[in-house]
């Protein structure tokens, strides 16, 4: 499938955060690329740096002890980590906007759903757009992700709708000024799986309508298959494997993705006991020196403690990051 | 039979509103629910936020008491326990709950937790103890010199092996699961339910499995009770819960399970709308608003649950026509 034109191309990105017990390199060195159109989804467990990578490129980074100390965020010629803070709140909920796991996130408990998203189109339309043109397009986008009675809703506060209900709200908010990217990081999990599987028709409708490029953050190997185009799988702060989703799920590289496959168990095929992975995910302050995988490793070599892995191209776009030179279920490179 | 649940039901009443106002609704958490466990078996309950599955859980631990109906567990009645909690109850059901950050003392030692239960049930020296929390940690792949530690030195996943150890350390005949794994990485949930499946068999202890989870709730499972907005709509084996599956919200929810395969890409069944308020239960069968088989019957009478043979029962009136596909 040819993805015509890069939107988001991120490069060396690096987030530390200052905490009690040290340093933690939540991010050290994360670089993918968005196409338009595109569904990239961004897999890890807890820890994985996912969401952090996600809230850098926003530069909505929660708190004030992590900092982005490098790498570049180019958006259509321009480095958005060295925009200044005004010109950022204009590219963030218009050209490129978020949904969170937690939807009372982006949702203001004391104002109706409709003067939120009012006040979202208004301020970035800098009054280009009439009032009767504002109402038309909240009420066009409650519709759009399948409120019923939209002039019903637009009068309701969040309080009284459910979780499912007000991720739609979010999702609408973050979808009303037309974005090029979406950023949704596990807008799904908190949800019951009927309600997520609503949801997930839902983005993939407005992908489809409207080429929105979506960047999407989950651990659900499951929600991935159903989505994405492509897949960066993240472990202890970095990509370690990038790659095409059937190609992925045909023949996963690094062995911390044909693990996780292999540990989740698939509805509809019974086993007699599920391949657990060994040991416990990385503590990122005491990180060893080779591959941070390397201790729950089944194929880890004397090498792998040592040295940091190399970067294996899998074709011009795709890799994987591991000593293995054929990957997961091969030998080790000479 | 190790566990015998007769109608059970939980129903809360809740104030409308206004200081001034007594009015009240009723919220029927649980509305009438009976199953049965035997020894050694585990049932999964499975259902969506709403469903009533926790509380059933909480019920059986006494937890919270129920508006009605019978529990009869080892052959005594949950009266005669209720009196008599400690030593009849504790010493034969014990629970591990969702979260391993909230349920375990932050301030006590993992010796102190694990050993807990033991020490409340009494008629055991301070040297068994200890050699019975030393046993049982290392049999939850932990090692002794952990039982020094407090819980913030560990993983979520370690940190749930010392709620299964304490569990363990009184050698139950039953525990409830109420979502064991759901907290955990996805890494590091097979490793939490190898444990449990091998402590099952070892030991010969009945769970009652409380999930949202599907695929784990059908490989844990010898049989699987579905909830829906406080009743069992439909029990089955685990090995017919993908196939054999009848009622259509079974179905549904087996439908949405999003599957780890983007050569299998499926969304065009997925059910509308939300489960309703337990406050305002719909007249007839709670499931007839979403559902696409509803007729004119399912808005006026409940179903209960019928005998489809082999231990399938299901609650539908439309169960033969949906079974014979």
């Amino acid at each position: 499938m040819p993805h015509p034109e890069v939107v988001l191309e991120v490069d060396g990105l690096k987030t530390y955060f200052d905490t009690s017990r040290g340093l933690v390199k939540a991010v050290d060195g994360v670089s993918f690329s968005l196409h338009r159109g595109e569904t990239l989804g961004i897999v890890g467990e807890s820890g994985s740096g996912k969401s952090v990578t996600a809230f850098s490129l926003l530069r909505a980074l929660p708190g004030l002890s992590g900092r982005t100390v490098a790498g570049r965020v180019m958006f259509h010629g321009e480095n958005l980590l060295t925009l200044s803070e005004e010109q950022m709140r204009r590219i963030r909920g218009g050209r490129i906007s978020m949904i969170c796991q937690n939807p009372n996130t982006s949702l203001n408990p004391v104002f109706t759903i409709g003067e939120q998203l009012r006040e979202t189109v208004a301020f970035h339309a800098d009054g280009k757009l009439t009032d009767a043109s504002v109402r038309e397009r909240v009420l066009r986008w409650l519709g759009e992700v399948q409120l019923p009675a939209p002039e019903v809703q637009a009068k309701r506060y969040p309080f009284q709708m459910s979780g499912g209900m007000k991720q739609r709200v979010a999702i609408a908010m973050a979808l009303i000024c037309e974005p090029e990217i979406l950023v949704a990081d596990e807008p799904t999990t908190a949800l019951d799986v009927t309600i997520q599987a609503q949801i997930l028709r839902l983005l993939r409708g407005v992908r489809d309508r409207h080429g929105t490029s979506i960047l999407f953050i989950t651990h659900d190997l499951g929600v991935v298959a159903q989505l994405c185009d492509t897949v960066a799988v993240m472990y202890a702060g970095r990509v370690v494997e990038y790659n095409d989703i059937k190609a992925l799920f045909d023949r996963p590289r690094h062995p911390y993705t044909a693990g996780l496959m292999r540990s989740n168990p698939v509805f509809g095929s019974r086993q007699d006991s599920l391949h657990a992975m060994e040991g416990q995910p990385p503590d990122l302050i005491a990180l060893s020196k080779g591959c941070a995988f390397a201790s729950r490793c089944p194929q880890a070599g004397p090498r792998c403690r040592e040295e940091a892995p190399p970067k294996v191209a899998i074709d011009d776009r795709h890799f994987f990051v591991c000593w293995l030179k054929d990957g997961a279920g091969g030998t080790h490179a000479a | 039979m190790l566990l015998e649940v007769q109608d059970l039901t939980k129903h809360y009443r809740i104030a409308r509103g206004g200081i001034l106002n007594r009015a009240t609704d009723v919220l029927k958490a649980v509305d009438g629910v009976s199953f049965h466990v035997a020894a050694g078996e585990t049932l999964g309950l499975v259902g969506e936020s709403g469903s009533g599955k926790s509380t059933v859980g909480q019920m059986l631990l006494l937890q919270t008491l129920p508006t009605s109906g019978s529990v009869v567990f080892d052959g005594e009645s949950q009266e005669y326990l209720r009196r008599n909690f400690r030593k009849s109850l504790m010493g034969k059901m014990q629970v591990v709950f969702q979260d391993p950050y909230d349920s375990l003392n932050p301030k006590m030692r993992v010796a102190d937790i694990v050993a807990e239960p033991l020490r409340n049930l009494g008629g055991k020296s301070r040297e068994e103890i200890v050699e019975a929390v030393g046993v049982v940690i290392e049999k939850v792949g932990l090692r002794r010199e952990d039982l020094r530690k407090f819980p913030h030195q560990f993983s979520g996943g370690q940190r749930q092996r010392i709620g299964v150890a304490r569990a363990i350390s009184v050698n139950p005949k039953f525990i409830v699961l109420d979502e064991p794994v759901s907290a955990l990485d996805v890494s590091v949930q097979a490793q939490i339910v190898n444990l449990l499946v091998e402590i099952k068999r070892e030991f010969q202890i009945a769970y009652l499995f409380i999930s949202h989870n599907l695929a784990i709730v059908e490989h844990i499972a010898d049989r699987v009770a579905v909830m829906y907005l406080g009743k069992i709509v439909e029990v089955l084996g685990s090995g017919d819960l993908h196939h054999r599956a009848v009622h259509p919200y079974t179905r549904a929810l087996i439908a949405a399970v999003p599957l780890p395969d983007p050569r299998n890409v499926k969304f065009d069944t997925v059910l509308k709308g939300e489960i309703p308020s337990a406050m305002r239960l719909p007249a007839g069968c709670r499931f007839n608003a979403r559902c696409e088989h509803a007729q004119q019957r399912c808005f006026q009478d409940e179903p209960v649950l019928e005998d489809l043979g082999e231990g399938h029962h299901v609650a539908c009136h439309f169960r033969l026509t949906i079974a014979r596909g």
